[in-house]
């Protein structure tokens, strides 16, 4: 049997061991030490604040300053405890706190060096802190400096010193590659309680690709920076890749808030006052990638990736479908990425990729994955060998190119009984985003004029109309020349000497006799037997004949007889030549011409 | 020795032509290289040489616009698009990226809300450029002057056919000469600008001290009414009239 006092032993033991257990197990307390302000001007009082923070603290004993430079005028403590549920899950944070009210005494740059605290056997140290202590301001403004900090730990009101307020723009880097993704951060930090309004103009983000990834409400959150208490809110956050290299400038933002000062009295109100803060513009330097090695095919990738890729099945039928699902993930800029892609396979039908791309996944700016998804219709049965692709990127941190390789699949294909239609798993190829069209790189028409203002179109113009009168003209003296038989005898009989006599003509221009009788004697008999509808070659005394029937004017048949003999004694007399007898007969034979295009 | 100081010339001008010709196209091709090299203010800066070279072409004011896109600056983007689009108002490209460029535009752009049939009217007037009106006008002018030519001819066969061919084609010479001189009268007397500011105040009358109406964002398309010293009265789409600088825009006529 067990006692009462035994049972009462046990569970005090119980109770101990747990308490030495969870004691080991909870999480360690956080020592830090922190100013209200690091610039004071002598004689100024200012806080110094020593801070214990954890799950479970430690009880402490008040921490006993060094040797320091400041007069210290009284400590007070102050301790809390924030309760929070996330999923479900309590946790609490206690927090305590000693405020030490220190006066400046000397000018200069002085250290508050770290403190040793004991918490039972374990000993903790706080880090130092840097004051610059400066010549004194005038009365007024050292006494509005004095003014004490509100409870919650914003300024109350006074002078607002240029270090009380600050916009500063973050950038996760300065010296990023071409291409390479980084995150900008626009923070706020303020020992005032302040309310931002709306941001500035938009500024230019020349020569970046800009992604903003900032969400619709900003946050205040206690914080240390530079050694000091402040308030930060984070107002915009951007993430930047370079698409040149050189010297670049991350742009100034400007950012408008109210600074709210509580009411002095209970009855009052809460004094607001407007500002403007300006960040200053930041300066990087955008490292160029290195030159691609010629057996790789860079996809625009630069950060760091990995590649997984998945075959849903390895043998099917003909005419079924399997699909490829390759997964890019990994923190980069995945947005001006190229996709893999594949060579053709004979009988293989690829259809895709179905794009879906995630960005700043798992909350984490700059991380993103993209999913593509590739249809396989195989045609005809047999093995299809599906190679592995490359998909290349730039890692920056190990500062080489990286090939990951997609892995390569074998896919049985059995003869399918049927021949399925893809029609039901065809989708429509979604839009990833839109872009500007890209540049005319040949000009289509290089000396581009305005036709209305050029001379020639409007000379053409008047020619069109100039030849309605011309050309009325010219029909009226055609109309008028058609009534007047000697011209029109004239006419044909130029035509006959220009369609027979052509050759006449030539040597009656250029003095050969023997070749002027020649050609008359042949065009006039050629002429004739035309004419009068004899076969051509008849003999010159047929044809007299013949013509002798037709007409009946002698004189002319005279006349036309005694030249063809003219031009017949010329070809077998030698020397006969004279360019007087030329001219005659050539007068001559135009009136025989002429006579007989009349008759005929 | 006078036939041989005008072969000289004639030799001289083709060949200074021709060398101006290969220096552009290798100008072209340079500014092409960097604009993928993505260099886009070198880019921009050879563009802008072979536009002195080569005044007035559109593609080369299209190339402009791209490189003011790329380097976020929308309202010279928007207003080089307009001028690629008073030079060729069928440059489909222009018309593209016109369009896209529109949707970054702080103030949204009321064309919409014209009806439907002066929107087709205008999408009509506006479908083919100067030029082809142009050789429009002079087509129709030479059948024109042909069918009276052939009336001339006082054959009295098909006289009624004749007739009504002459009535169609005078219509036609009609309606392409007055649409040729009214988009000739357009592309001499364009009003049009674009706001090149990111943001700009318009006031009742000419200076600060009057009263302010609305503001205006970089992009925004609007006509000039009239210019008086530094400011310049403008008018919007959506009937709004107002006073702004006249640094703040630029005018997409040539």
């Amino acid at each position: 049997m067990i006692s009462n006092k035994s049972i009462t032993k046990i569970f005090i033991l119980l109770i101990m061991s747990t308490i030495c257990l969870a004691s080991l197990y909870s999480s360690e307390a956080e020592f830090s030490a922190y100013v209200d302000q690091s610039k004071v001007s002598k004689g100024q009082v200012f806080k110094f604040y020593i801070e214990i923070s954890g799950d479970d603290i430690p009880k402490v004993e008040q921490p006993l300053l060094p040797n320091i430079p400041f007069e210290n005028l009284g400590v007070s403590q102050s301790s809390s405890t924030s309760i929070s549920i996330i999923n479900g899950k309590m946790t609490s944070v206690k927090k305590q706190t000693y405020i030490y009210s220190l006066q400046a005494q000397e000018l200069g740059t002085f250290t508050i060096p770290s403190i040793v605290i004991k918490a039972g056997k374990q000993t903790y140290k706080t880090n130092e802190v840097n004051i610059t202590v400066t010549e004194a301001k005038t009365t007024a403004q050292s006494q509005q400096n004095n003014k004490p900090v509100q409870p919650d730990g914003f300024k109350a009101s006074g002078q607002m010193n240029e270090d009380d307020i600050v916009f500063i723009a973050v950038p996760s880097t300065t010296n990023p590659y071409r291409n390479e993704s980084f995150v900008v951060d626009y923070i706020i930090y303020t020992k005032y309680n302040i309310e931002p309004t709306r941001l500035g103009d938009e500024p230019s983000f020349s020569n970046f690709w800009k992604d903003d990834i900032s969400g619709s409400h900003t946050r205040m959150e206690e914080t240390i920076w530079k050694g000091e208490k402040y308030y930060s809110i984070l107002i915009r956050r951007l993430v930047l890749s370079a698409n040149k290299s050189g010297s670049l400038q991350i742009p100034s933002l400007t950012v408008y808030a109210d600074v709210i000062f509580p009411s002095r009295s209970f009855w009052g109100f809460a004094d607001r006052r407007s500002i403007s803060l300006q960040s200053k513009a930041i300066n990087i330097k955008v490292k160029d990638l290195p030159i691609v090695p010629n057996d790789l095919e860079f996809s625009g990738a630069v950060g760091d990736f990995k590649v997984v890729s998945n075959l849903s099945q390895l043998k099917l039928k003909a005419g079924e479908a399997a699909t490829l699902t390759i997964n890019i993930s990994g923190k980069g800029n995945l947005r001006q990425t190229s996709n893999p892609v594949f060579p053709n396979i004979t009988n293989l039908r690829v259809l895709g990729p179905e794009v879906e791309t995630r960005h700043n996944e798992e909350n984490e700016a700059n991380k993103a994955s993209r999913t593509l998804k590739y249809a396989l219709l195989p045609q005809d049965e047999g093995l299809y060998n599906i190679p592995a692709v490359n998909f290349v990127y730039f890692d920056p941190a190990k500062k080489r190119y990286i090939s990951s390789q997609i892995s390569s699949y074998k896919l049985e294909v059995e003869r399918g009984n049927v021949i399925l239609s893809t029609a039901n798993n065809q989708k429509l190829i979604s839009s990833e985003g839109s872009d500007i069209g890209f540049i005319i790189t040949s000009l289509s028409k290089e000396n581009y004029s305005i036709l209305f203002r050029s001379a020639w179109y409007w000379i053409f113009v008047i020619l069109l109309i100039l030849s309605i009168p011309i050309y009325y003209f010219y029909k009226k003296e055609q109309d008028k020349l058609a009534t007047n038989v000697e011209y029109l005898r004239n006419r044909k009989a130029k035509r006959v000497l220009k369609k027979y006599l052509k050759d006449t003509s030539f040597a009656y221009k250029h003095q050969q006799s023997s070749q002027f009788y020649d050609s008359a004697y042949k065009g006039i008999l050629l002429y004739l037997t035309d004419k009068l509808t004899i076969p051509r070659g008849s003999t010159q005394s047929n044809i007299m004949i013949d013509l002798k029937k037709k007409i009946e004017d002698e004189a002319l048949i005279k006349d036309l007889e005694s030249f063809l003999n003219e031009c017949t004694e010329y070809k077998y007399s030698v020397g006969a030549n004279s360019s007087v007898n030329l001219d005659k007969d050539y007068i001559a034979l135009k009136n025989i011409v002429d006579g007989l295009t009349k008759l005929l | 020795m006078k036939n041989k100081i005008v072969l000289l010339i004639l030799l001289i001008l083709c060949f200074s032509f021709v060398y101006a010709e290969s220096n552009a196209q290798e100008l072209l091709n340079t500014a092409n290289e960097t604009y993928r090299a993505n260099d886009f203010d070198k880019a921009l800066a050879l563009y802008s040489e072979l536009d002195q070279l080569i005044p007035k072409n559109p593609d080369i004011f299209y190339n402009i616009g791209n490189c003011y896109f790329r380097l976020n600056r929308i309202g010279l983007a928007i207003l080089y698009y307009k001028k690629t689009l008073l030079i060729d108002s069928s440059h489909s490209l222009a018309k593209k990226n016109l369009n896209f460029a529109l949707k970054f535009t702080l103030d949204k752009q009321d064309f919409e809300s014209q009806n439907f049939i002066s929107s087709f009217l205008s999408r009509i007037y506006y479908s083919v450029s100067l030029n082809t009106i142009a050789w429009l006008c002079l087509i129709f002018f030479i059948v024109l002057i042909i069918i009276i030519h052939v009336f001339m001819q006082k054959n009295d066969s098909y006289e009624h056919t004749k007739k009504l061919l002459l009535i169609a084609i005078i219509i036609l010479n009609v309606i392409s000469i007055s649409w040729g001189s009214a988009r000739y009268y357009h592309f001499y007397h364009n009003n049009e600008a674009v706001i090149t500011s990111s943001k700009v105040d318009a006031y009742s009358g000419p200076g600060e001290s009057y009263t302010k109406l609305f503001t205006v964002h970089e992009g925004l398309i609007l006509r000039v009414n009239k210019i008086e010293a530094t400011w310049t009265q403008v008018s919007l789409a959506n009937g709004f009239t107002g006073w702004i600088r006249t640094s703040t825009y630029k005018t997409v006529a040539l």
